[in-house]
């Protein structure tokens, strides 16, 4: 059976996701700060909203009142999903005793449980948490950030069952962050945000790692951000001319000035 | 008190029936066999609509907007200049259906990103009155009942979740027995549902219209006989 899947809400890629996220798995948004990865955490929030899902996001690095601002600025309305008790957002830097004091790590069994206890109060069955990267900093400096990283993904994936989003920071050309290499081990999906400079240009650009259940093709795309829709996908980088992402229109809007054409 | 606000449909008969109309921004199925009027009536409750100034959308999914046009000109209805002056937005989506393959590899119809997409038209004019015409394509996978139903109930939640219209939703006949969801729509999905039927008499064979079910409406089931008219589209004759 066709497993179920929730439109990632980025126009372009679900196409090539055959349909977008697979329900109640765990997928990878990393890139290096100001790719996009918190606009495409909202983007797939929003539309596991509308069909229906709720939903818990987790912020780190900024407070929830910045969550609800960047997506005022699409024009995205998070408001009246908290009102109407489908969404809740959280604020986890108290983990750390307040914004910016350091490096002390947290226990994820302890962080597992209290996501738990609103996950479940609100019957959730979306996460997002953005960033991880803060989250996975050992308590004890004998633990290998990735061992807390596998420690915390296998725990929300066995005690939340939720279709899941984490974030994380990734840095160009260090492979030695094995941080980022353990979370896309046990992710289900890896997509890489990314800008690059082609012919003196910077273009924004989305790598498909990896996707679990999904016959995709490793391949970089092409992307904007646009306000109203977020991340966009355009085409495939390197590919021919016309090689276009975009779907065509289900609707096409009759106008009569141009009936005989 | 709570009192449903009520959309006429501009078939007289049926909404003295039904408590005025249609009860406000919900969906409606017409089913009937081809022939029976489903599209007539559809054009009328959006004809009814344009008369009192509302703006109206009709997605076409079988015919060319062309092909509707003609049919509600040989009616007496002229659409063309509520087209020009947009207070009608007439959409296709068959080219795109048909660009859908066959056959085979199952192919998902993205429900959500269809009614984003006729939300951003219905809210770019405004509209109070849509009609799919037939929903039948919209909810087709080629793929189990349940995933049918699942879609068909998914397009009905998101379009009373993403807009205010008041909609009428075409169907091929659903079997009274067996299977009741062979080409699609629930009756229990939506608001209400009425049934077109051609009936034998004994005068020959006749127009007939049931209201099956009506949501916030107290409506005996009752089977009123009906002649299509040019000029006046659906006219439920008066109970013998």
């Amino acid at each position: 059976m066709a497993p179920q899947r929730i439109s990632t809400g980025i126009a372009g890629l679900d196409r090539l996701l055959r349909g977008g996220y697979i329900k109640g798995r765990t997928y990878l948004l990393t890139g290096e700060s100001g790719t996009g990865k918190t606009i495409a955490c909202l983007q797939f929030l929003l539309s596991a909203l509308l069909m229906g899902e709720k939903a818990v996001y987790v912020t780190v690095d900024e407070r929830p009142v910045e969550i609800l601002e960047s997506a005022e600025s699409f024009a995205w309305d998070l408001q009246r999903h908290i009102q109407e008790k489908n969404l809740i957002i959280l604020d986890a830097s108290p983990y750390f005793g307040g914004r910016g004091s350091g490096e002390k790590g947290v226990d994820p069994q302890k962080i597992v449980a209290d996501l738990g206890n609103y996950a479940r109060k609100l019957g959730a069955t979306t996460l997002i948490i953005d960033p991880l990267t803060p989250l996975i900093l050992p308590t004890d400096p004998n633990t290998a950030a990735h061992d807390q990283a596998r420690s915390l993904i296998q725990l929300i994936q066995s005690q939340l069952n939720t279709t899941t989003i984490f974030t994380s920071h990734w840095v160009e050309g260090t492979n030695a962050s094995s941080t980022s290499d353990i979370e896309q081990f046990l992710a289900s999906g890896v997509l890489i945000l990314r800008t690059v400079a082609i012919n003196g240009q910077h273009e924004r650009s989305m790598t498909i790692k990896k996707m679990r259940g999904t016959a995709t093709e490793p391949a970089d795309y092409r992307f904007v951000i646009r306000h109203g829709e977020g991340i966009v996908l355009l085409d495939r980088l390197g590919a021919k001319a016309g090689d276009s992402c975009a779907e065509p229109p289900i609707f096409e809007f009759f106008d009569p000035a141009k009936k005989d054409s | 008190m709570i009192k449903t606000e009520r959309v006429p449909t501009g078939i007289q008969g049926l909404d003295q029936v039904i408590e005025g109309g249609l009860p406000k921004g919900r969906s409606f199925l017409v089913t009937g066999d081809p022939g029976t009027g489903k599209t007539i009536f559809a054009l009328q409750f959006l004809m009814e609509g344009l008369k009192r100034g509302e703006k109206c959308i009709f997605v076409s999914a079988d015919e060319g907007p062309i092909d509707v046009m003609e049919q509600a000109a040989s009616l007496g209805w002229d659409l063309e200049p509520y087209v020009e002056s947009k207070a009608l937005a007439i959409l296709n989506a068959g080219t795109y259906l048909g660009s859908l393959p066959g056959s085979g590899k199952e192919r998902q119809f993205d429900v959500p990103k269809a009614v984003s997409d006729l939300a951003s038209f219905v809210n770019q004019i405004g509209a109070e009155r849509m009609v799919l015409d037939p929903a039948g394509p919209f909810v087709l996978l080629r793929d189990t009942a349940i995933r049918i139903q699942d879609q068909t109930r998914l397009l009905i939640k998101l379009l009373r979740s993403s807009m205010k219209t008041t909609n009428i939703l075409t169907s091929y006949a659903v079997p009274r027995t067996g299977e009741r969801s062979m080409h699609g729509i629930e009756e229990y999905l939506v608001a209400g549902a009425i049934v077109l039927e051609m009936i034998w008499q004994d005068h020959g064979l006749g127009r007939s219209l049931i209201v099956e079910k009506m949501r916030c409406t107290d409506v005996k089931p009752t089977q009123l006989e009906f002649d299509i008219t040019k000029g006046q589209g659906i006219v439920i004759l008066p109970a013998q």
